[in-house]
């Protein structure tokens, strides 16, 4: 993997010393060899999931060596004191900053913070002096972010007991920051630190760090509080029968809203720092008797491995982990839903919350998994089949229908009945495009709509898409422009893309929609065909997380009935096999007892 | 070892379809005009004869679990006499393939696509078939093994739509062109069952054991035996006798005749949506086994790069011959003699392996080195 | 994992493939107003070259569109065949001319006679035209018959066509015969083709014939296409079968024969008949709806030289109406009612059998696949010659009618004296 990486670099810095036309020559010269000849290995899988946990060795070796190659921060610090130089480790992680020791005098710790947060440039820092009520009163100060702790609890917590109580308390304690700790401050998250690295993430994060004169150590208090969204409705997943609760950008109630769904001590949260500038917070949460350690291990490891300086979203982690990054299909499920998010912890699958957005992803994902709305399952089986009976349509019609517009009309025009090919055939005589352009111009009109109703603000949104798809779809018919038969077309392909429940999956088949139309415009249904073909291989070849994407359909393997037949619920006894969970089975043979009781008491 | 491994699904899925997908071609006006109203029995007994055949050669995949024929052959005969044994196989794996490539382009052109020019279509076939071995052989059966369900509802769908055209009758007289030809063409037609040996060369890819795979190629040998009859059957009962052996390709005339009242007719559009994929599978296995073939004979690594220069060739010796009827006389040949290849240079081997009496021991070891 | 470039360039490798593929244009693209359709077909002899070719021609017309305009257009041209007459219409045409969606020919009785199958066969190769195309022959030109049939309920001739052959069926007074029973029937050695007769009807009043009423009442029906004594509607009839031996026509049965034709042959659904009444002397009839309860059974002894044949024909009978209020339906009369009918029917079978035997000599009943079964070998069979040994078969047709039914009543008072 690094030697190709090398490759790849030295390919890029060549070209950028070649003229132009040497570098296109170069592409086409990279095209046929990377395509047409063979370049020794190629790892075709960097995991598969298999039963146990034999990766963890070298899952650890490997993520050694990514730390390393971290690059030292540019930050100059100038003044400073470090721990011992045997902990090197740790001294070039952190680029400085985390060797460095919070000091005796409270002079020099004013002057790091200051420097550490560009004061008083910087104006989002509070560095707030005061006395602590000591006899004799000892200098101090607090250094928190405005707006992201909570005023307040700062003021009722931390500065009034220290300002105030304790008044003539005799000094002279060895341990300034435990006694304070353990008998002044109120607040029920306080800790001693005395490193930087720690003190700087505390406060980045609405904590409350107390500086003591003559300590070296300071006070880290839970002040955090800014504003935030409560908790809302799903936006993208919503549901007549189910709860209305939906994320919302804060990690920790994000993942509280996870627990409080799926209540038991086995459900283990696993917090990580992502991004080197941000360090934005990550969480992985799963069952720890349930899901395959192998599989935690490899979720871990790929999110550990990631450098890079921001992650601001669940969508760019996605990026970042996810197998197959050219593949059109989605291979990790993106849900607002927290009971969505249960009902795959259960499974054994893992989750994984990014701070800051109402978005969790799931891991490892299968094609049938992302076609499957959370509604399907708190409806009735009839109905909840019904529901995936039309949604399964949807898709091929989402995909289908353009194509086999254009295929229909320009190749295979005996296979219409007679009156309705004259009606088209009459409905176009006005029309001056062929069928493939009238095609494209609604499609693209329809995507257009799309998207402008999705950016233009508010209540205007929702009105300009049904206001512009009826009148410009009226007008284009009036005006010759496009057959009123294609506007069928095009309106019963959007309504069904929208009939998708992952919106990731939905852009997926939009985008193939358009492949498909000029396949058929080309070769009729052999283009189809064709097309088919390959999307089929490709999702076949496919995996997330070591799960086939198409699993438990390609591989066949057991599987519940919730595929596109949605069983009894009742019936649904075991968890996916790709899975290789701890625990397989979900529930006895017999989950209805009363069914079993009710029998023997008719036999007695 | 190979890291791609294959179920028992999958494999049965492709070979059933890859069997299969003659039936598309010619192959029902074949066996009409060999057989007249006999043509079904033909099939039946052609199936059984491969089915007996199949039986006795997996006891020699049996005694080398986990290896495929091209490795048993080069084990039990030596390299050098292996690779021609192997180089007989792959070259006529290769004109089959190529044969199939360009009657297939051929039906397209003739059902589907009139004013296109042969080398467009082919190469469409080519470019899907291309990147779908490219995607590997494991993504392949994948797929093979989800189509085949919709595949089959596909031909059901035609045939049971024909429901009203059925005609008992037609099927009479019973023994068609009498005993004799009805017994050695059905023994000459166990060509038409010789796909299922891409079981056997991709056998060191499969995820179960020798015994497992002798039932997995036993049911598909029974399966399409049995798909076939009911698709022969069809087709002398719809189109009697006479008109029977004219037709260039069987089922498509079969999905032209369908008319279920005004408005579900003129249908046979559709269908080739269904034989263009089963004609993709065949294709495509095609391709890989000849390159699986060759990596194992040679005993390279790898036989992933051996796909676009198979391919292209595969391309070329397709488009070489010139007209319709000269590609339906090589098949004709190739199916009337091609047992003579497929299946009688495995039983050779077969029987050398019994006189040489080796057993797996060397097999083993050897896999214990390369792990 | 792939590398990233190589995904890159698989990408761009695959666009330059279609671009490549979509340079020379799309071959065979036509849109759906590019092309003329044609709905249906006729065939004549020339007079300058070998035919006359017909072809009615659709105008599209936008659906909700103009109420009365025109919806087709008639074209002739003499050519030597039909895909030539073809190649010239696209002279003058301004659309590309397509067979696609037509779903009848149209032959002349002239041309029938010499031989059908130079003209029909033929098409069987052509990927356009459909093997289900119903075959018509029609006493006079085609031309006049294409050119006469303005449609009145449908907008188009093709539908107009698929919903009379499909509704007339059942009723048994057409055969339906498309290309493909033509030409399975021509080639086979066991049955001879037939084909739907069609004709312009002149608009003839009825006559003064010298008929007495039970022959009134025997030949209701006994009319061929163009003869019907009627007047209003459409100007075209559908009704009787032009009999072929090989592909040449041989003769006609009319309405009446054609359904007890198909009687025989299987094909027959359900129709009214109209009988004389057995009591009473004059004056009266009895109507009855008959239908095809099974698939005739047919018995033979083909041992000797003569094949000897039986038909046995299980047909249930509906009563519609009794003018003379004569108590049929009781169980007293019943079984002499049936019996009457039954040899009513039986007469008539008779003689159509016999019309097939003498005059047509023709196997129309396709009773030679019936001889199959006592063949072994397609080769044995062959040398039978069945069609050769049909005019001298001995066959007996025996239908047995069951009634069911009584209609709404199950007594009919007499009119009190």
């Amino acid at each position: 993997m690094s030697k190709q990486d090398n490759e790849y670099k030295r390919d890029k810095d060549n070209k950028k010393d070649n003229s132009k036309t040497a570098t296109f020559f170069q592409d086409i010269k990279n095209l046929l060899s990377n395509n047409l000849l063979f370049q020794g290995e190629k790892q075709q899988e960097g995991f598969i999931l298999t039963g146990s946990g034999q990766q963890e060795e070298d899952s650890k070796g490997e993520e050694r060596k990514t730390e390393q190659k971290k690059e030292p921060s540019k930050k100059p610090v100038r003044v400073q004191r470090t721990l011992p130089k045997e902990d090197s480790k740790l001294h070039q992680e952190e680029g400085g900053l985390g060797s460095l020791l919070v000091d005796f005098q409270l002079k020099i710790n004013k002057k790091y913070v200051e420097e550490i947060y560009s004061l008083p440039k910087n104006k989002d820092i509070v560095l707030r002096e005061f006395m602590i009520n000591f006899n004799p009163p000892i200098h101090a100060f607090a250094v928190f972010v405005d707006g992201l702790s909570d005023n307040s609890i700062i003021n009722e917590f931390v500065l009034r007991p220290l300002m105030f109580f304790h008044k003539n308390k005799e000094i002279g304690i060895p341990d300034l920051a435990g006694f304070i700790k353990d008998n002044i401050l109120p607040g029920n998250q306080v800790d001693v630190v005395e490193n930087y690295k720690d003190i700087v993430e505390k406060i980045n994060y609405g904590g409350t760090v107390v500086f003591i004169d003559g300590s070296p150590k300071a006070l880290a208090v839970e002040t955090k509080g800014w504003d935030r969204r409560s908790i809302g409705k799903p936006e993208a997943e919503q549901v007549i029968r189910g709860p209305h609760e939906a994320f919302n950008e804060t990690l920790r109630s994000n993942t509280a809203l996870i627990r409080k769904a799926v209540r038991n001590e086995n459900l283990i949260t696993e917090m990580f720092k992502i991004g080197k500038r941000n360090k934005t917070d990550a969480a992985i949460m799963y069952l720890e008797d349930l899901a395959n350690p192998t599989l935690v291990q490899e979720v871990t490891r790929r999110i550990k491995s990631i450098n890079t300086d921001y992650i601001g979203d669940t969508g760019v982690l996605e990026q970042f982990i996810e197998d197959h990054p050219f593949m059109i299909a989605p291979q990790i499920l993106g849900t607002e839903r927290p009971d969505r998010v249960a009902s795959f912890l259960v499974e054994g699958k893992i989750a994984i919350i990014v701070d800051g957005t109402p978005n969790v992803l799931i891991v490892p994902t299968t094609f049938f998994s992302l076609l499957h709305s959370a509604e399907d399952y708190y409806l009735r089986m009839p109905y909840g089949n019904l529901v995936r009976l039309l949604r399964f349509a949807a898709i091929f019609i989402s995909i289908l229908t353009p194509g086999m517009y254009i295929a229909v009309t320009t190749f295979h025009q005996e296979m219409i009945p007679t009156d309705l090919i004259l009606a088209i055939a009459a409905s176009r005589q006005t029309v001056p495009f062929p069928t493939i352009l009238e095609v494209f111009l609604m499609e693209f009109a329809f995507e257009l709509i799309r998207e402008a109703g999705v950016r233009i603000p508010g209540v205007i949104g929702n009105t300009l898409g049904i206001v512009g798809a009826l009148i410009l779809g009226q007008a284009a018919v009036q005006a010759g422009i496009v057959s009123p038969i294609l506007i069928i077309v095009v309106a019963i392909t959007g309504l069904a893309s929208f009939a998708i429940p992952n919106y990731s999956m939905s852009f997926a088949f939009r985008g193939t929609r358009f492949i498909f139309t000029i396949l058929a415009a080309i070769f009729g249904f052999f283009g189809i065909s064709a097309g088919f073909y390959i999307f089929l291989s490709s999702l076949a070849s496919m995996k997330s997380f070591g799960v086939p994407f198409l699993a438990p359909m390609g591989p066949k393997t057991r599987s519940e009935p919730d595929l596109f037949y949605r069983g009894p619920v009742w019936e649904m006894e075991e968890r996916p096999d790709y899975l290789n969970t701890l625990d397989r089975r979900r529930q006895p043979k017999v989950s209805r007892k009363w069914t079993e009781d009710k029998g023997e008491e008719n036999n007695e | 070892m190979n890291e791609v491994r294959i179920g028992h699904s999958e494999a049965a899925a492709l070979a059933i379809i890859c069997i299969g997908a003659k039936a598309f071609l010619g192959f029902p006006r074949f066996l009409a005009k060999m057989g007249a109203t006999a043509g079904w029995m033909i099939i039946l007994l052609a199936g059984i004869f491969s089915m007996v055949i199949w039986f006795g050669l997996s006891f020699l995949l049996q005694r080398y679990p986990g290896k495929s024929l091209t490795q048993i052959t080069n084990h039990v005969v030596g390299k050098n006499l292996g690779l021609v044994f192997n180089g007989v196989i792959l070259i006529y794996i290769i004109v089959a393939t190529s044969i199939h490539l360009r009657l297939f382009s051929e039906a397209v052109v003739i059902t589907a696509l009139p004013q296109a020019p042969i080398s467009a279509l082919a190469l469409l076939f080519l470019i899907s078939v291309w990147i779908a071995t490219h995607l590997g052989l494991e993504a392949l059966s994948r797929s093979a093994a989800i189509a085949f369900p919709y595949l089959l509802i596909g031909v059901l769908a035609v045939l049971i739509a024909l429901y009203p055209f059925w005609d008992f009758k037609n099927l009479l007289p019973f023994l068609g062109e009498g005993v004799t030809a009805v017994v050695t063409n059905g023994f000459f037609n166990i060509t038409s069952f010789g796909e299922i040996f891409i079981l056997a060369y991709l056998a060191s890819f499969f995820s179960f054991s020798a015994r497992r795979l002798r039932n997995v190629g036993l049911f598909s040998l029974g399966f399409v035996t049995l798909a076939f009859l009911f698709i022969v059957i069809v087709y002398l009962m719809v189109f009697p006798m006479p008109v029977a052996t004219e037709t260039l390709a069987p089922f498509y005339q079969l999905s032209r005749q369908i008319f279920l009242g005004r408005y579900f007719q003129r249908v046979e559009a559709v269908f080739v949506l269904f034989w263009t994929f089963t004609a993709f599978f065949y294709l495509s296995a095609g391709i890989i086994v000849s390159a699986v073939i060759i990596k194992e004979a040679v005993e390279i690594p790898y036989h992933r790069p051996l796909i676009p220069v198979l391919s292209i060739f595969i391309y070329c010796l397709a488009l070489t011959p010139g007209d319709i009827v000269e590609i339906i006389n090589i098949n004709r040949l190739l199916i009337v003699y091609g047992w003579a290849i497929i299946f009688a240079i495995p039983c050779l081997v077969w029987v050398l392996a019994m006189i040489k009496g080796k057993r797996g021991g060397p097999v083993d070891a050897q896999q214990q080195e390369e792990k | 994992m792939l590398n990233n470039k190589k995904r890159n360039s698989c990408c761009l490798l695959l666009v330059i493939l279609l671009t490549v593929l979509l340079l020379p244009g799309c071959w065979g693209f036509r849109e759906t107003d590019q092309l003329g359709y044609i709905l249906s077909m006729g065939i004549d002899k020339g007079k300058e070259n070998i035919v006359e070719i017909t072809f009615t021609v659709a105008i599209p017309q936008a659906p909700g569109g103009g109420d009365k305009e025109k919806s087709t257009v008639v074209i002739s041209l003499e050519a030597a065949s039909i895909f030539g007459a073809l190649q010239m219409a696209d002279s003058f045409m301004s659309r590309d001319m397509t067979f696609i969606h037509n779903n009848m020919i149209v032959v002349s009785e002239e041309i029938a006679k010499e031989g059908l199958s130079k003209y029909i066969n033929p098409l069987v190769r052509s990927r356009e035209i459909r093997r289900n195309s119903y075959v018509m022959i029609t006493k006079g030109k085609a031309k006049d018959f294409l050119e006469k049939n303005v449609t009145v309920i449908e907008k188009y001739p093709s539908r107009q066509i698929g919903m009379l052959m499909e509704n007339k069926k059942h009723v048994g007074f057409i055969p339906v015969a498309d290309i493909d029973t033509f030409y399975d029937g021509a080639t086979s050695p066991g049955r001879e083709p037939v084909v739907t007769l069609v004709g312009v009807n002149q608009g003839r009043e009825g006559e003064e014939k010298d008929k007495s009423f039970a022959e009134k009442v025997r030949t209701e029906l006994a009319y061929s296409a163009g003869e019907l004594p009627r007047s209003g509607a459409n100007k075209i009839d559908v009704i009787g079968t032009a009999v072929f031996r090989r592909d040449k026509l041989v003769g006609f049965l009319n309405g009446s024969e054609t359904r007890y034709y198909q009687m025989i042959n299987g094909k027959y659904g359900s129709a009214i008949f109209t009988f004389p009444d057995p009591e009473t002397s004059e004056g009266y009839i009895v109507v009855v709806r008959i239908k095809q309860a099974a698939v005739p059974q047919v018995k033979m002894d083909i041992t000797g030289d003569v094949p000897q044949i039986g038909v046995d024909l299980t047909l249930e009978g509906e009563i519609m109406s009794i003018q003379s209020g004569i108590n049929y339906e009781s169980q007293e009369k019943q079984e002499e009612f049936k019996q009457y009918l039954e040899n009513y029917i039986a007469t008539e079978i008779n003689s159509v059998v016999e019309k097939a035997q003498n005059e047509f000599k023709s196997d129309i009943f396709g009773l030679g696949d019936y001889t199959r079964k006592y063949f072994w070998t397609w080769q044995a069979w062959n040398d039978y010659n069945w069609l050769e040994r049909f005019p001298q078969a001995e066959i007996e047709v025996r239908p047995h009618l069951y009634i069911r039914r009584t209609g709404l009543l199950i007594n009919t008072t007499p009119l009190s004296k």
